[in-house]
């Protein structure tokens, strides 16, 4: 049985040094823990104060702008109350309709402010109460302005202004407290900024200490347990021999045991007491025979590996003991401190046979006999578990160090020894310097700096400072690898070792350059931030006040819309508000047009098309639609922007223009099918005009002309020459028709037909380039358009030049011909003169020589007839009858001479008056006959009434004379109609004439019956006709052979006979 | 040489329409007082007393003269003319006796101041009464002018 000595002082002591170690690390750890949760806790504190504050003056903004807007609206009613009260314009109380309902939303607006400055709520309820009554007085304005329908006086609307006004007060009173308390919230505001910094400062410090802190504790912790090994092994010595004294003292105990049984109980209590003290040392011993390769370990040993005592152990058996990882490493050592004949020395891990993993030291020497080769190998092995986990704690409360300061990414932390060589490199030193760990441990720090500042020696100073005073900061300019150039800030700190020894430095350097530029950067950005915000504020107004805006997540879901949204759709805002947008969905597009818009949209792609959409009250209206989307960073929408713009209008416009344009297009249809006409018609009318033989001028009402065909140009050797109607004369060279007056041109007759006179008229017409002149005759015509207007005039002209040749010709020949007429007819006067001797001579020289025979006949008759023979009587009156019938034949012809150069004078004469003053000769003339006269009611007739009388008593007397063999004779006078015409016919029932000698009748000495049968002349018919013909008149006879003969005449003073007027025939008989 | 009182002056060239004439007034007794003339210029002396008549006196004119418009060297009318434009011999009834029945002639001898115009009727018997009319109404009906000096000259 083995004895085991107490443990040994030393040890306990160790021991307990070692619990005082972990106590003041824990203490050290939460130490610094708190004073990090502190600090942090103050920065923190720090920030959210700042955050309030901001959120303060953002508020403060807000206020402002509110007050602002709501005093606009009230402004805006105002004033359209004002106005509608002064003019009575219904169209100025429009902005103030829009305002007040705005109001009521600024005035929720003011209520919430109300809550959250509850300094200012008097004062906003006080503006709120001013507001109201100036929206109340301008009701009243709208109200008595409505019912009274004339211009309020200005006395009536003058309080608006005033009650406006003090509302405007107020609102500048708020504003300027508004405005202090701003400019304090930005003083507390920058003042939290400065502490925030040096907490931020104090932050970094708190970090420092801590780091030098576990620096220290560590190195400690390293010494203590570099003492500890030394310890241990001087305790190996120390135990080692102690056993051997043990043993002894075993042995001998061992032979007490049975005596002292209480004893040994105690000495049990004393063993288990060792057996402890050594366990708890952990000590096992080992031996190994190199020869045989037997292995001896004590039962300590056997509970390192967590066998029980007594176990047999092989290097088989330790092999599967021993951690694999370690195992090729301990052969290696085992080996080497053999071939060596050096000091094993081994930590190892070994696998317990429960699976657990432990830590055991191994330490030992190999034993060699004279000859140098090695016999056995001896050793002792403990358990270090319990150390190797507080060194991991120790390395984890390092890498915790570590990664604490590598976390500090924006810092530079690194260690210099005593001559201010670098001696560790976080990463916040090498991504500020460029440096890896490796190119710099072991330089000096001059390497950073600058030459002008090495030159300064500023690297020893810094060092000296720290030393010194125990802190050095600075800023200053320090080098990169890349050799740029950076302004850091560095805090240098000395780090002594418990005794006071200078052990190196601590240097904490933050590259400051971006937050110099930040800081910068930050001002500038507030200061934009803030022109932006408002910016952003007016463009969203002004994008408020024209387009309808909604925003809708990327479900399709309404999150915001306007007002104008609302107003366009009639929906309320709480409405419209988590609806779809199916809610004004018109069923116009059909859905593929939607799922167009989503899938578009979804992409990330803006969507841009006109939409139909519908009102809540059914009414539908276009929107011209825009719909962004917003993206995520990821580049998936976040939400949907739809902006939109009223186009109903335009479409209603456009479809109202198709509809003209259709028309139109109708229209020009048929205007081109009119004008197609018109162009046919107008070429037919031009090639007329082009072939007219008649020159053609037309001009408007202003004288301008609108025609000129090319025959006018002809005519004319001119074309229209644009100038006043005053010079056209001139012009076109136009002279009277003496060929040198110029003619006047009011007189022209195109200008007198502007003037709305028709007129014809002949000119003359002088071309310069030309001797002979032209003569034009001119037609001219007013023309007149529907409403019988003035609206121009035209002329036709013709060259009658030629004409006018034929005329003057015509002329010449004319007045040849009267010459010779004249010529003719003096001849002629001659001739009848002649005539007239001859029938004077004939009426006289005839006459004389035939009355001698016809006187003396007679008185040789009376005077010597019983002397004559009866023969001779015979002969005698044979020759009293020749020249009776001469006598007759020579009057007649006389007569007949007589008529043709009587001159005829012209009597209205009545025409039975004449009959009535032939009837007393008549009725002689037919004594002892039976004749019944029938005359007729005559007219009366403008002729010479001695002819006249001559015609009836010819015609009379042959109608007596051929129905001379008639018992009952019937002379008829009457009227009748004869080609038209009144005519006087006379009828008688005589004998009558064949109708084939009529021709004859009315020739000289023509006789159709024998003078036995009816004594004639042949010369009173045509008497008769001579004289008809004289009146102008005809004279016409008919007669059935033995019946009737019929004698007709005009003539062209007889008047149209009135039939009423023809009385019932006179009834004469003899 | 005394002059015979003269009722009737003929004028004609005629020696038939003269012995027709005479033949006629005599046997109507009226051709006791005939002087007959054969032209205008005779006619003429005999009125006015000149010439071959010079011994006459104005104081004895004839009582009618039954001129014819065809005359010799002065015709009818120059005859009627100064006839009828001589106060002396103005009132002397003065009968155209023509074959002519010219409507001028008519009208120059009325202007002229013949008292009546007649043409000579081919009808002998027709001249025999025209005759013994004019012979009758002149010489015994119509009553001549009383005392030719005391006719007031103009």
């Amino acid at each position: 049985m083995q004895r085991y000595s107490p443990i040994s002082p030393l040890l306990t002591r160790d021991i307990h040094e070692n619990v005082h170690l972990r106590k003041r690390i824990l203490i050290g750890l939460i130490t610094a823990v708190t004073v990090t949760i502190s600090v942090s806790w103050l920065s923190w504190t720090s920030v959210q104060i700042t955050a309030r504050q901001t959120d303060r003056v953002l508020e403060s903004y807000a206020f402002s702008q509110a007050l602002a807007i709501t005093l606009q609206h009230v402004v805006d009613i105002q004033t359209g109350a004002r106005g509608y009260a002064l003019t009575g314009y219904e169209q100025v109380l429009q902005p103030r309709d829009a305002a007040s309902v705005a109001l009521q939303e600024d005035l929720r607006t003011l209520q919430t402010f109300i809550a959250s400055q509850p300094d200012d709520a008097v004062k906003i309820a006080q503006f709120k109460e001013q507001i109201q009554q100036v929206v109340n007085f301008s009701d009243e304005l709208v109200t008595q302005r409505k019912n009274s329908q004339s211009s309020l006086s200005y006395a009536s609307i003058k309080p608006i202004q005033d009650r406006l006004d003090a509302a405007r007060e107020t609102a500048r009173e708020l504003q300027v407290k508004e405005a202090a308390l701003l400019a304090e919230h930005q003083a507390r505001r920058n003042r939290l900024r400065s502490i925030s910094k040096w907490l931020r400062l104090l932050n970094l410090l708190t970090v420092l200490c801590l780091f030098g802190l576990t620096w220290a504790l560590s190195h400690n912790a390293l010494e203590l347990t570099s003492q500890s090994r030394q310890k241990i092994h001087a305790l190996n010595q120390e135990l080692e021999k102690r056993l051997q004294e043990r043993t002894a003292a075993l042995t001998s105990l061992q032979s007490e045991k049975k005596e002292h049984l209480h004893s040994q109980e105690q000495l049990r209590a004393s063993e288990d007491r060792a057996r402890l003290a050594i366990a708890g040392a952990g000590l096992g011993t080992w031996h190994r025979d190199l020869i045989t390769g037997r292995l001896q370990w004590s039962d300590a040993c056997l509970a390192l590996f967590g066998l029980p005592p007594g176990t047999i152990v092989n290097w088989e058996r330790l092999e599967a003991l021993v951690h694999p990882e370690d195992w090729l490493s301990l052969n290696q050592k085992l080996n080497d401190a053999i071939l060596h004949r050096t000091a094993y020395e081994n930590e190892y891990r070994v696998i317990w046979p429960d699976g657990t993993e432990h830590w055991v030291a191994s330490k030992g020497r190999a034993y060699y006999d004279p000859s140098g080769k090695a016999l056995r190998m001896e050793g002792i092995a403990f358990d270090i578990t319990a150390r190797k986990h507080a060194e991991d704690a120790l390395r984890n409360n390092e890498v915790l160090l570590h990664l604490l300061l590598d976390g500090i990414g924006d810092y530079a932390i690194y260690m210099l020894d005593p001559l201010g060589r670098v001696a560790s490199w976080n990463t916040g030193a090498a991504r500020i310097k460029g440096y890896s760990a490796e190119e710099v441990i072991g330089k000096s720090i001059a390497m950073f700096y600058p030459p002008s500042d090495i030159a300064m020696g500023k690297v020893d100073i810094a060092l000296h400072e720290a030393l010194t005073k125990g802190r050095y900061e600075s800023e200053g300019q320090r080098i990169r690898k890349d050799g740029s150039i950076f302004l850091a800030h560095v805090v240098l700190f000395p780090m002594f070792d418990s005794e006071g020894t200078l052990r190196g430095f601590a240097k904490v350097l933050h590259d400051i350059t971006e937050r110099k530029r930040a800081e910068v950067a930050l001002n500038e950005s507030l200061r934009v931030s803030e022109s932006a915000r408002k910016e952003l504020a007016d463009f969203k107004y002004a994008i408020d006040q024209h387009a309808i805006v909604a925003t809708t997540d990327v479900s399709g879901r309404i999150t915001y819309v306007n007002d104008k949204f609302c107003a366009i759709s009639q929906y309320s805002r709480q409405e419209l508000l988590n609806q779809n947008h199916r809610i004004i969905n018109s069923g116009f597009h059909p859905k593929e047009f939607f799922r167009e818009l989503y899938q578009t949209v979804a992409r990330g792609v803006t969507w841009h098309a006109e939409i139909c959409n519908r009102a809540k009250d059914g009414s539908y209206y276009w929107v011209d639609t825009t719909v962004v989307p917003l993206l995520n960073p990821d580049g998936r929408p976040r939400q949907y922007i739809a902006i939109r713009t009223d186009i109903t209008e335009r479409k209603e416009n456009e479809r109202k223009l198709a509809l003209q344009t259709t028309e139109l297009m109708r229209q020009r249809e048929q205007l081109d099918k009119a004008n197609q006409a018109l162009e046919s018609q107008t070429q037919m009318l031009e090639s007329v005009l082009n072939s007219i033989g008649e020159g053609l001028v037309a001009a408007d009402a202003d004288g301008n002309f609108i025609l000129w065909n090319p025959m006018a140009k002809t005519i004319l050797n001119a074309g229209p020459i644009s100038s006043s109607r005053e010079q056209w004369p001139e012009i076109y060279s136009i002279y009277q028709t003496d060929e040198v007056t110029p003619y006047p041109a009011e007189q022209l007759p195109l200008v007198q037909a502007l003037r709305g006179q028709p007129t014809r008229a002949e000119l003359f017409v002088r071309h310069p380039d030309s001797k002979e002149g032209t003569w034009i005759e001119v037609n001219a015509q007013p023309m007149r358009n529907e409403q019988g207007e003035l609206c121009g005039a035209v002329a036709a002209i013709n060259d009658i030049t030629a004409r006018k040749a034929s005329e003057r010709e015509i002329r010449l020949l004319n007045s040849d011909l009267e010459a010779r007429v004249r010529q003719r007819t003096a001849e002629l006067e001659v001739a009848n003169r002649e005539l007239e001797a001859f029938t004077y001579s004939v009426s006289h020289d005839l006459r004389a020589p035939l009355r001698h025979i016809a006187g003396f006949s007679k008185i040789l008759m009376d005077e010597f007839e019983a002397s004559l023979a009866p023969e001779a009587r015979h002969y005698l009156s044979r020759i009293l009858d020749g020249t009776h019938r001469m006598g007759l034949l020579v009057d007649e012809l006389l007569n007949l001479a007589r008529v043709g150069r009587y001159n005829l004078r012209l009597h209205i004469t009545d025409l039975n008056g004449i009959i009535e003053e032939l009837m007393p000769m008549l009725i002689a003339d037919c004594k002892d006959r039976s004749v019944e006269w029938r005359i007729a009611k005559l007219p009366q007739c403008e002729c010479d009434p001695i002819l006249i009388k001559q015609v009836m008593q010819n015609l009379l007397l042959n109608a007596i004379k051929f129905t001379r063999t008639r018992e009952q004779a019937i002379i008829e006078i009457g009227v009748t109609q004869r080609e038209n015409k009144t005519a006087i016919f006379v009828r008688d029932n005589g004998v009558g004439f064949d109708m084939k000698y009529a021709d004859k009748l009315f020739g000289v000495f023509q006789r159709l019956h024998r003078a036995e049968d009816f004594e004639g002349t042949g010369v009173g018919l045509a008497t008769v006709q001579r004289i008809v013909q004289r009146h102008g008149g005809q004279i016409w006879a008919e007669s059935e052979l033995d019946r009737s003969t019929i004698f007709t005449f005009t003539l062209s003073g007889l008047a149209h006979a009135n039939a009423s007027q023809a009385e019932a025939f006179a009834q004469a008989s003899a | 040489m005394n002059t015979p009182e003269v009722d009737i002056l003929l004028v004609d060239d005629s020696q038939d329409d003269l012995d027709l004439a005479l033949h006629a007034l005599r046997r109507e007794n009226l051709a006791n007082k005939i002087f007959a003339v054969r032209d205008g210029e005779e006619a003429l002396d005999f009125i006015f007393c000149r010439n071959a008549f010079a011994e006459r006196s104005f104081d004895n004119p004839p009582r009618l003269i039954l001129l014819d418009w065809k005359l010799p060297k002065v015709d009818g009318a120059e005859v009627l003319s100064q006839i009828k434009g001589d106060p002396r011999t103005r009132t002397i009834p003065i009968v155209i006796l023509t074959s002519s029945r010219e409507e001028r002639d008519l009208i120059n001898g009325y202007k002229l101041g013949a008292n009546s115009f007649i043409q000579k009727p081919v009808d002998f018997n027709q001249f025999r009464d025209t005759v013994k009319t004019l012979g009758m109404y002149w010489l015994i009906v119509n009553q001549p002018v009383p005392c030719i000096q005391n006719l007031p000259t103009r």
